[in-house]
């Protein structure tokens, strides 16, 4: 009778076997699909609860955007969604960016109108109350639009970062809107938690404050350079006008700068084994667009694995961003990226579909601008 | 009889699923670092071991890149000490480097382990 046991028992670890191939092919098969079709399908990609991929059934069609004369880019404000244009300053016009990185206001209109209404919008009444989740989208009016896009390019111009680099991350992640509100909590356009907030504070704020306070560059936030509470209860101080977006951006900015510092030196690091005609700059604007949702430590111990593991192999194309084929760094992420073990599967789909779904988002946000206006860093489509 | 039955199969089977990769323990390495580290209180020697451990070839791609990250943050952790860096100082580091700076929670394994190893370095954390 052991014997029929252990037969039933080898037999079970045969079939299991067999499931753990055909997973693997199934895994292969769908890391072979298109990119489009991988960022298309209905992902929760921002695991806090936001998720501004066109994938929002009844977004709003953007085509207003484009600028026909008889047509307003802007919305007729209700009562419902008016509830922010109170606490915007009276008078308030688009001041331009003239910086050669600079993106165009409309690329920032554009994220907000591909924000799904309603849903991941809070409203505070104070500073200190607790945000009501689920609310309608805040108007979007031009006084919303010159508040938004001026905060963001005084923050962008204090820290010396490229708005056109920053841009996909924080489209992706709230729309660009002041009071997105995610499951958890995240609070703000850089949709900040109180762990986030905690992490910045201890490690970064006191010295990025210092060097703030000592240019004239920064003059316009210091102000609102001031850190953020940690606590839950009070997360409306991270997102209410018209202390943010700049105090919530402020965090964004601080995260990309040690963010990209730490990708930079990574992906230096193993110039020599990098293929020659990899457009470099290009990969690390990709790796620090993916670091916004992902930690960038993370990202550069796969990237040097991945690079040990496939030797000499290596070609620009194997950098791809995409899924299309099973040997790119994307391919390679699903199955190697570290995680927690808990729901390695979901998060790993995620982290792989990161960038070319950001990078997406930022090319339909163009097309609706429509012209020659650019909302991303033009190396970035080399490695869709 | 089918008392004694159940019980012989189970031991058989127990000890055929030992030898099965399938069903070994992903962070064993990982662990057997932290054992390193407990017992010879040496960060130096827990680092080199991971980061010799990692080049080991039977093991899988994912592995490796946990315990090469486990050395990465015990390098941290010694260039704090080294640096007098506050300890919760170091620890937000090892957050926004390797885990998961919005969600504490939700850290890879090797994190986890990084992290009990700056816990017995500093008790008060």
């Amino acid at each position: 009778m052991t014997y029929i046991g252990l037969v039933i028992l080898f037999l079970g670890l045969i079939a299991q076997a067999h499931v753990e191939d055909v997973i693997t092919a199934e895994d292969q098969e769908e890391a072979q699909t298109t990119t489009k079709k991988a960022v298309d399908k209905v992902i929760d990609l921002n695991r806090h609860g936001t998720n501004v991929l066109n994938s929002v059934p009844n977004a709003p069609c953007a085509c207003a955007l484009r600028t026909e004369p008889q047509t307003s880019p802007y919305e007729v404000c209700t009562t419902e969604n008016s509830y922010l244009e109170k606490s915007l300053p009276k008078k308030t016009s688009l001041v331009v960016s003239k910086d050669s990185h600079a993106i165009d206001p409309f690329c920032i209109l554009g994220a907000q109108r591909r924000f799904p209404d309603p849903g991941f919008a809070g409203t505070c009444a104070t500073l200190t109350s607790y945000p009501k989740k689920n609310q309608a989208r805040p108007c979007l009016s031009e006084k919303y639009l010159s508040f938004v896009y001026n905060s963001f390019s005084k923050v962008a111009k204090c820290f010396q970062i490229p708005e056109d680099e920053i841009f996909p991350s924080l489209a992706l992640e709230s729309g660009f809107h002041v009071n997105a509100l995610g499951r958890n909590m995240d609070a703000g356009i850089s949709q900040l938690t109180g762990d986030l907030i905690q992490a910045v504070n201890d490690s970064y704020f006191d010295t990025f404050l210092k060097k703030a306070q000592s240019s004239s560059k920064c003059t316009a936030i210091l102000p609102y350079f001031k850190p953020l509470p940690t606590e839950t209860k009070l997360r409306c101080a991270a997102m209410m006008p018209p202390n943010n977006p700049i105090q919530n951006l402020i965090y964004a900015a601080i995260l990309f700068k040690t963010n990209h510092q730490v990708i930079e030196t990574g992906v230096k690091s193993v110039k020599g084994k990098l293929p020659k005609d990899l457009d470099m700059e290009a990969l690390i604007q990709a790796l620090t667009v993916l670091s916004f949702n992902v930690a960038p430590g993370s990202i550069i111990l796969t990237l040097r694995q991945f690079i040990s593991s496939r030797g000499v192999n290596l070609g620009a194309d194997d950098f791809k961003m995409t899924r299309d084929f099973p040997n790119t760094f994307a391919s390679y992420m699903k199955l190697n990226f570290p995680v927690p073990p808990e729901n390695e599967n979901s998060r790993r789909n995620v982290i792989s579909v990161y960038v070319p779904a950001a990078l997406n988002l930022g090319r339909k946000i163009e097309g609706q601008i429509g012209g020659d206006k650019k909302c991303l860093p033009p190396g970035l489509e080399r490695l869709l | 009889m089918l008392a004694a039955w159940l019980r012989k199969t189970l031991v058989v089977a127990f000890l055929i699923l030992r030898t099965i990769p399938l069903f070994a323990q992903e962070d064993v390495e990982l662990q057997n670092i932290y054992k390193t580290w407990r017992e010879s209180s040496s960060l130096d020697r827990a680092k080199n071991d991971a980061q010799k451990v990692a080049t080991k070839s039977q093991l899988k791609d994912d592995q490796k890149i946990q315990l090469n990250g486990l050395a990465s943050i015990i390098g941290m952790i010694q260039d704090g000490l080294r640096k007098k860096v506050p300890c919760k100082k170091i620890e937000s580091s090892i957050l926004i480097n390797y885990g998961d700076p919005r969600d504490k929670s939700a850290k890879p394994a090797f994190v986890k382990v990084g992290q009990k190893i700056l816990k017995d370095v500093c008790p008060k954390l």
